[in-house]
């Protein structure tokens, strides 16, 4: 029999002679020693870790080991925290090996003194309190029919009779232990990385609640997926920054893997109260970095936010709004602990995109973790969809500018009204008819223009004053049926060809093909507006159909480059 | 003979030091009226850092353990237990596991167990000149005797041969000092303890 002794010279002396011994052995021996004290930098459960990750590579039939590892207090029962260590951790090599405590000790006296004591009633753990070698030899061929590896349903009773208690300070330190816990099991979820140990989580990843948690709460391993996934593919190009004050437990690690095929990944892991906290590196990335999605934690502030508990003042929300301010387009998806319904409308309320509810140990259920994958997986699904929002909201933003810049106010106001309500709309779209809605707003935008440029004339004279400048005015010809500008008469007074009018008479000249387009535009908002059958004069260019983000893009190109070359 | 897990010190108050950086941690975990009856002992001197503490002056310094790291005092406090006799206790909430170590010298400890209903009376203790004893901080004035008499047993058992002479010498200190004189009386005073917890 392969037997590991562990201990640190707390075993009785005729057992250490012997198993350090010379003499020919019928069992195949190897012997760990534990440092006396552990190190004041280091957390017990670290420092166990440390060793026995160190010095356990191989498997044995039967690891032995005091009940206590601790140098003079027999109350700490250290020596159960250590094979509890060793049934929880894969990377020891002996979760299934049975294990035999040496003590004086009674049983009925540790599990009323030690918070662990539930380990040795599960299957393959024994207790004797042998002080010879004599009595250990007699021992082992006692019991050795029953000194058997755990099998698979034993390792789930051993799970199911064991527990670990939430360390004492859990109420102050859920969130980050809890946080680890979330940011592992969706990284196993979707990748089959192990997370890795850093500063800001290596002492939470070799706790043994952690540990026990985790096996408790084990998932299989995913399948083959043999290639990128659809997420994956969607991430493929895109930019994504997450702003996370714990970004280092596990979430960007996470994040990150599972959206590889990402441009770019950045991060922001400080703490803060607000938005203006933030260091100015921060805030610039934040408003210079074209991000497709920001994952924003509701909680920045590490504990200091533990009692809050409405929801507007978490430090999370208030970046939320100021990155809303900066830019509705954004899409941000909140990473929130909290399940509650009016925290989570709260989120949306402040503007959200999306949220991601990180799982927590206390509240797991069955394929708890799948549907929770699953939720994040469609709401980033979602945000990517509409990432193209920003770069509408930017270029909605530049032409105001222009407009402010060089149109009267009096034309000003209706047109930036149009814009917004069209965003707004388009932003909250979620249906053909609320596509349609967004593209007729914007159509608005884009009538209010042309009225800067073509007014009705009275008595000849222009009604309305830009810079003493009269802007153009119309009149219509006798009989009714085309207007003229500046002598040059157009057609009927459709909005196309006031358009074309326009840059006639303002350039000089215009694009066939522009002029298709805007031709198609009208066409389309003509038969939405009076319920008629679609049907577009010019072949289309991009989808000729009305209702989804294309035809906005399209009707939004138009107005783009027409406000611009008429101010040109 | 270097540290025992007994106190050499004649009959007098033994004073402590309580060094935290955070002045409202023990509001956290004691009543405001237990924290005003420690700040009243003449024994218990509170700070917020090592700079305005002489530790000549004190038998016992409490110190919050990220502030020991974050200082680099370890080989300081170290010095001082080894060296002065001093008794040293390491507080922080995110202790997995309470630990004595240096001979009943240095224990390292839970924030929660730390600032716990046993700390009054374990200052108060020092201050009436009993023997200092961690134990009585981690398992209260009543049951601080247990793990000494289960370390006792658990020496008995290692040496069944009696052949270690260390073994021997702290069996020898133990059994003085509470006044064991027999395996039975040992057996029964454990058993009274375990059955009152």
């Amino acid at each position: 029999m392969k037997i590991l002794f562990i201990h640190n010279n707390n075993l009785p002396v005729p057992i250490l002679q012997f198993i350090y011994g010379t003499q020919p052995q019928e069992h195949n021996f190897k012997v760990i020693p534990i440092a006396q004290d552990a190190s004041d930098k280091d957390d017990y459960d670290t420092f166990l870790d440390k060793t026995l990750l160190s010095s356990l590579a191989e498997e044995y039939d039967l690891i032995v080991l005091p009940l206590t590892l601790s140098a003079i207090n027999p109350l700490e029962f250290t020596g159960i925290r250590c094979a509890a260590h060793i049934r929880l951790d894969k990377r020891y090599n002996n979760t299934l090996t049975p294990i035999l405590f040496l003590g004086p000790d009674s049983l009925d006296e540790i599990l009323r003194l030690s918070e662990l004591s539930s380990f040795l009633l599960t299957p393959s753990v024994f207790l004797s309190d042998a002080n010879t070698v004599d009595q250990f030899n007699e021992w082992i061929d006692t019991h050795h029919t029953i000194i058997k590896s755990l099998s698979k349903a034993n390792y789930g009773r051993f799970l199911n009779r064991f527990e670990v208690k939430a360390p004492a300070n859990f109420a102050d330190d859920h969130h980050s232990i809890a946080n680890l816990w979330g940011a592992t099991v969706l990284c196993r979820r979707i990748t089959k990385e192990t997370m890795p140990s850093t500063a800001g989580n290596a002492e939470a990843l070799r706790s043994l609640f952690f540990k026990y948690v985790l096996t408790k709460r084990e998932i299989s391993e995913p399948g083959n997926r043999g290639g990128q996934n659809e997420t994956e593919t969607l991430a493929t190009g895109k930019s994504f920054l997450l702003i996370d004050d714990e970004a280092d437990k596990g979430w960007f690690f996470a994040l990150s893997r599972y959206l590889k095929g990402a441009n770019q990944f950045d991060v922001i892991s400080e703490k803060t109260h607000n938005y203006e906290d933030l260091t100015e590196a921060s805030r610039t990335k934040i408003e210079k970095g074209n991000y497709d999605i920001i994952f924003l934690d509701l909680r920045l502030n590490g504990p200091d936010e533990e009692d809050i508990i409405e929801p507007d003042k978490f430090s999370g929300m208030k970046v939320l709004r100021k990155i809303k301010e900066i830019n509705r387009g954004t899409q941000v998806i909140m990473f929130t602990a909290s399940n509650k319904a009016w925290n989570l409308k709260a989120l949306l309320d402040a503007g959200a995109d999306g949220y991601y509810i990180k799982m927590s140990p206390e509240y797991y259920t069955e394929n708890s973790i799948e549907n929770n994958y699953k939720s994040l997986r469609e709401t980033i699904r979602y945000c990517l969809k509409r990432a193209f929002l920003k770069k509408i909201y930017n270029k909605i933003a530049s032409l105001n500018e222009l407009c402010e810049r060089e149109i009267d106010e009096e034309f000003y106001t209706p047109i930036e009204k149009y814009f917004d309500q069209s965003f707004i709309l388009l932003s909250t779209a979620g249906n053909n008819t609320q596509y349609k809605y967004a593209f007729l707003s914007l159509f608005g935008a884009l009538e209010e223009v042309v009225k800067y440029w073509i007014c009705p004339a009275k008595k000849n004279q222009p009604l309305y004053y830009f810079d003493d400048e009269p802007v153009r005015a119309w009149d219509i010809d006798r009989q009714g049926k085309q207007f003229v500008i500046n002598g040059v008469a157009y057609g009927d007074f459709a909005i196309s060809r006031r358009i074309i009018a326009i840059y006639l008479d303002r350039l000089g000249r215009i694009d066939m093909e522009f002029a298709k387009r805007i031709y198609n535009l009208v066409a389309r908002r003509n038969d939405f507006v009076h319920n008629s059958l679609s049907h577009l004069p010019y072949p289309a260019i991009q989808t000729p159909e009305l209702g989804d983000r294309h035809s906005y893009e399209d009707l939004f190109e138009v107005v783009e480059l027409f406000i611009e070359d008429c101010f040109q | 003979m270097g540290l025992s897990i007994f106190s050499s010190f004649t009959r007098m108050s033994h004073r402590i030091v309580i060094i935290d950086d955070r002045p409202n941690r023990p509001y956290l975990h004691l009543p405001e009226d237990t924290i005003g009856k420690l700040k009243k002992l003449p024994n218990v001197h509170f700070a917020t850092s090592m700079c305005d503490v002489d530790c000549d002056k004190f038998d016992v310094i409490a110190i919050h353990r990220s502030y020991v790291v974050s200082a680099n005092l370890s080989e300081e406090l170290d010095y001082l237990i080894k060296n002065e006799s001093k008794y040293l206790i390491l507080f922080s909430g995110g202790v997995s596991q309470q630990t004595v170590s240096n001979r009943g010298h240095k224990a390292i400890l839970g924030s929660e167990v730390f600032y716990s209903s046993h700390l009054l009376p374990f200052c108060e203790d020092l201050s009436s000149g009993e023997d200092i004893q961690l134990y009585k901080l981690l398992y209260g004035i009543d049951t601080w005797k247990l793990p000494i008499l289960m370390r006792l047993r658990q020496l008995y058992w290692l040496d069944p041969d009696e052949e270690d002479t260390d073994i021997d010498d702290e069996k020898e200190e133990i059994e003085d000092a509470l006044g064991i004189d027999s395996i039975e009386v040992l057996e029964a005073e454990i058993t009274q303890l375990v059955m009152a917890i």
